[in-house]
């Protein structure tokens, strides 16, 4: 009985989440948007670094090519939107896996920088290409309906949290905890840990790549520093790891949660908001390493928790 | 004759960039913390300067000594009171809380002096010696033997003094030198307080020779990185010459390929080092 009472519980809190816009107004929708696109690409992140081990700090290059192959196909061909997002995931993909053959061969500090310095360069040579509409960006048609972008993303969101348990009781998903734990360890015991690398690269790629598209369309507007800012890539970092990397739902959490205390600063508290994100990540840093569902996890938490994590990490 | 030219404006901007990232260097090498946020620091720098012309008229090259002042006592403070707690976590740890601290520091930059260009400008700014079609700006003359007289005098104090004789024992081994007696986290934030006064002598001659912004530091914390990684790691020179370098290369790049690439070059030499050898040009080969 007690199941049959959770399974309701949880239909109807769906059921909720997906008629959002019939009952909310514009604002609620707009910023539940705003969460759900960031969620797909913290739990992106989540793949590569969260569950394989490999931090990248430029994950928002997939965002920023996914935004232009979006824009280009529905500006120079004419595509439907969904089919512009499919040509968009391909491209993140694709461009995951080029550079991932180089690049996951790095390891540490190295595959870090590299990949923050990714980042910066398709920015450079977004700005200098001329069929990309360099520095000016591109506007996009306006959609009819805004909420559209609810459905489509919401419908992303789901796959890729639903994806992504499937490939985690899979050999993939094995492959890539054994990568995080340890990447020799794991060839040692026959894994193919380049292509689990690639796999999960391409994975992250992809579906950060849509967000990128559905962001283009949604906003109208896009131009290099804005789908290519390096703390988007930051920010996905920080969703992940306060909610907790390697862990499901806890980039979805770490999403809502500092999207919206991020808003309600900058709404109430404009000052406050310029500290923000900085003190964010150096608290949770310092407190919070292994995010908020480790605390969840925890029986009985006390101060105890929190020294303890710090008496582990200092010199 | 042209390319003559390039060549001094090359090594002159290297020079700037070998003491940009030997503060960057000398902290990964030591704390094993690549400081994301070290553009942050040199911007940080560049102000200090800046606002010592514009309020008390003080010659930027004296307030060199201020600005190192100022960023050792930041850097000092930040590494005990902040960095040191996090430094035996995850990698990516560190590298996101000094991120972290780089967008708290350019916001609360952005915040106090808005995102106007500004320069530090002495009239003696535009001057320099011709020697037929060649021309050499004093300033950048300057700039380029004062940052080549501190990486020596790093050197020195890291070979001759006893406080550098701590920070390479802590480099070598933490348990080791703890042992004898040396308090690391001490150390460490010195190290730390060191690399950021360096960094802010930096960033106070690169704002007489180009535009302060609050975000000005993005772009060279990345340049730096590639310095201190094509130098190669644990060594003092590495980055004089991984400056010399990228300063040759990107001035080289940038007259033939077009400005605009200029950050492009970087990213192409930072891979493509790590691909060829990822322990740089003089550091050695048993990583």
């Amino acid at each position: 009985m007690n199941k049959v009472l959770k399974y309701v519980f949880l239909a109807i809190i769906a059921v909720l989440i997906a008629t959002v816009p019939l009952y909310s107004g514009a604002f609620i929708t707009r910023f539940l948007i705003g969460v759900i696109l960031y969620a797909i690409m913290a739990e992106g992140w989540n793949v590569i670094a969260g569950y394989t081990g490999y931090p990248s700090f430029g994950n928002v290059v997939f965002f920023g090519l996914g935004a232009y192959v979006t824009a280009l196909c529905m500006i120079n061909f004419h595509t439907p939107f969904i089919l512009s997002l499919i040509f968009s995931s391909i491209a993140g993909a694709l461009f995951a896996i080029i550079i991932g053959i180089p690049i996951l061969r790095l390891k540490g500090h190295y595959f870090a920088i590299v990949t923050l310095g990714i980042g910066e360069t398709m920015m450079a040579i977004t700005f200098n290409v001329p069929f990309t509409g360099t520095g000016a960006g591109l506007s996009l048609p306006l959609a009819s309906n805004p909420n559209l972008f609810y459905y489509v993303s919401l419908i992303v969101l789901v796959i890729f949290i639903v994806f992504l348990k499937f490939i985690l009781s899979g050999r993939l998903g094995y492959g890539m905890i054994a990568v995080r734990e340890d990447e020799d360890a794991a060839k040692m015991m026959g894994i193919d840990t380049v292509a689990v690398k690639i796999k999960a690269f391409a994975i992250s790629g992809f579906f950060t790549a849509i967000a990128g598209g559905i962001y283009a369309y949604w906003s109208t507007f896009i131009d290099p520093p804005t789908v290519y800012d390096p703390v988007m890539s930051i920010k996905m970092i920080i969703m992940t790891v306060f909610g907790g990397a390697g862990t499901l739902l806890g980039p979805v959490a770490g999403a809502f949660i500092i999207i919206f205390l991020s808003d309600f600063l900058s709404t109430h508290f404009t000052i406050l908001h310029t500290f923000f994100f900085g003190g964010l990540i150096v608290m949770t840093a310092i407190f919070l390493p292994k995010g908020l569902m480790d605390v969840l996890s925890q029986k009985g938490i006390g101060w105890k928790y929190f020294i303890e994590n710090i008496r582990k990490h200092r010199v | 004759m042209f390319e003559l030219q390039i060549i001094i404006n090359g090594l002159l901007l290297g020079g700037l960039y070998a003491l940009m990232a030997i503060g960057m260097s000398l902290i990964w090498g030591v704390t094993n913390v690549v400081n994301l946020a070290h553009g942050a620091l040199i911007m940080l720098g560049a102000y200090t300067t800046f606002w010592l012309f514009k309020l008390l008229h003080l010659d930027p090259f004296i307030s060199l000594a201020a600005s190192f002042a100022v960023l050792f006592v930041f850097g000092f403070l930040i590494q005990k009171y902040i960095i040191n707690f996090v430094i035996r976590a995850k990698m990516f740890i560190t590298l996101l809380l000094t991120f972290g601290l780089d967008i708290l520091i350019t916001n609360v930059a952005q915040t106090a002096w808005t995102s106007n260009f500004r320069q530090t400008s002495p009239s003696y700014a535009s001057n320099g010696f011709s020697y037929g079609i060649i021309t050499v700006p004093y300033v950048r003359l300057a700039a380029f033997a004062i940052s080549i007289a501190l990486v020596f005098a790093l050197y020195l104090f890291l070979k001759k003094t006893k406080t550098g004789q701590a920070i390479r024992a802590v480099s070598q081994d933490i348990d080791a030198a703890r042992l004898m007696g040396i308090n690391v986290a001490n150390t460490f934030a010195v190290t730390f307080g060191i690399g950021a006064g360096l960094a802010g002598v930096a960033g106070s001659m690169i704002g007489v020779l180009i535009p302060i912004t609050p975000h000005m530091g993005e772009i060279l914390t990345l340049k730096s990185f590639v310095i201190a990684l094509i130098g190669g790691l644990g060594t003092i020179f590495g980055p004089l010459v991984g400056g010399l370098f990228l300063g040759l290369v990107e001035t080289f790049g940038s007259f033939h390929l077009g400005a605009k690439y200029a950050d492009v070059i970087v990213f192409g030499i930072l891979v493509a080092t790590l691909i060829i050898k990822p322990t740089g040009i003089l550091g050695k080969n048993n990583e």
